[in-house]
């Protein structure tokens, strides 16, 4: 369920003189959801992290994901960047890291994500009336 | 605002690109506005652009997800990859949409 308590760890460890870059430990999950095909090496892109598959897929509001974790996408000279995002309902997601990979990538296929919807980040939102889901006057 | 040749951008709900975002040019308010579709748990690939009018700060501080039923008028569609960020992808866009909006607007009348 989001948020997983790791999130505000990095907040404060970040704010207490960690380096964003090295803050995520190499063994947590990596998890970026969506089913467009994955940036090319050297683009940035988001993910969220957390201590299992789980914890970083709460994280993300999207049905399908690609897991890897920390370590391998460093082991292979990409990056792992924190980075704190506000969401459109005003929820600070504090498991939002910014990834560069370099080379082939390390992430899994596709999978749906293991978390019910309810319980990943913005699930708990009323949507709108007359819109597809959470947001916006649809035109 | 604009930042040199580019325009200065407010945003929320980073994913890959900010998926809401607000950016002054010109003197009129835009809302960028790619809201996550909860039928197939994606986001598309597209912004709905509106004109907006004035928005107190006070008001940018809490959700922004009601903003585009503030709009005074939709402007169109616009796919992701036709606003042109900055390499942070936060803080400007380049107005060659911005303007490209408007033109579509004057025509419109």
């Amino acid at each position: 369920m989001f948020p997983h308590p790791c999130g505000s760890d990095f907040a404060d460890a970040v704010k207490n003189g960690a380096d964003p870059g090295t803050v995520v430990p190499d063994e947590f999950t990596v998890a970026h959801g969506g089913t467009t095909p994955l940036p090319p090496a050297g683009a940035k892109f988001s993910c969220t992290a957390g201590p299992s598959v789980e914890a970083a897929a709460a994280a993300l509001p999207h049905g399908q994901l690609r897991s890897t974790t920390a370590g391998a996408i460093r082991t292979r000279g990409g990056t792992v960047k924190w980075e704190s995002e506000m969401s459109r309902y005003a929820v600070l997601n504090q498991q939002h890291v910014n990834v560069v990979e370099v080379g082939p990538t390390s992430f899994s296929e596709l999978q749906p994500n293991p978390v019910p919807r309810k319980l990943r980040i913005g699930g708990n939102v009323k949507p709108k009336k007359g819109g597809s889901g959470s947001g916006g006057r649809q035109p | 605002m604009t930042n040199g040749d580019r325009v200065s951008i407010q945003y929320r709900d980073f994913w890959d690109v900010p998926r809401i975002f607000l950016a002054t040019y010109r003197g009129q308010l835009f809302l960028f506005d790619c809201p996550f579709d909860e039928e197939v748990e994606d986001y598309p690939q597209v912004y709905h652009v509106f004109a907006m009018p004035p928005v107190a700060e006070q008001e940018l501080a809490g959700s922004w997800v009601d903003l585009s039923d503030k709009a005074l008028s939709y402007l169109g569609d616009v796919p992701l990859d036709g606003v042109l960020f900055d390499p942070s992808k936060r803080k400007t866009i380049d107005p060659t949409v911005l303007d490209e909006l408007m033109a579509r607007k004057a025509v419109a009348g």
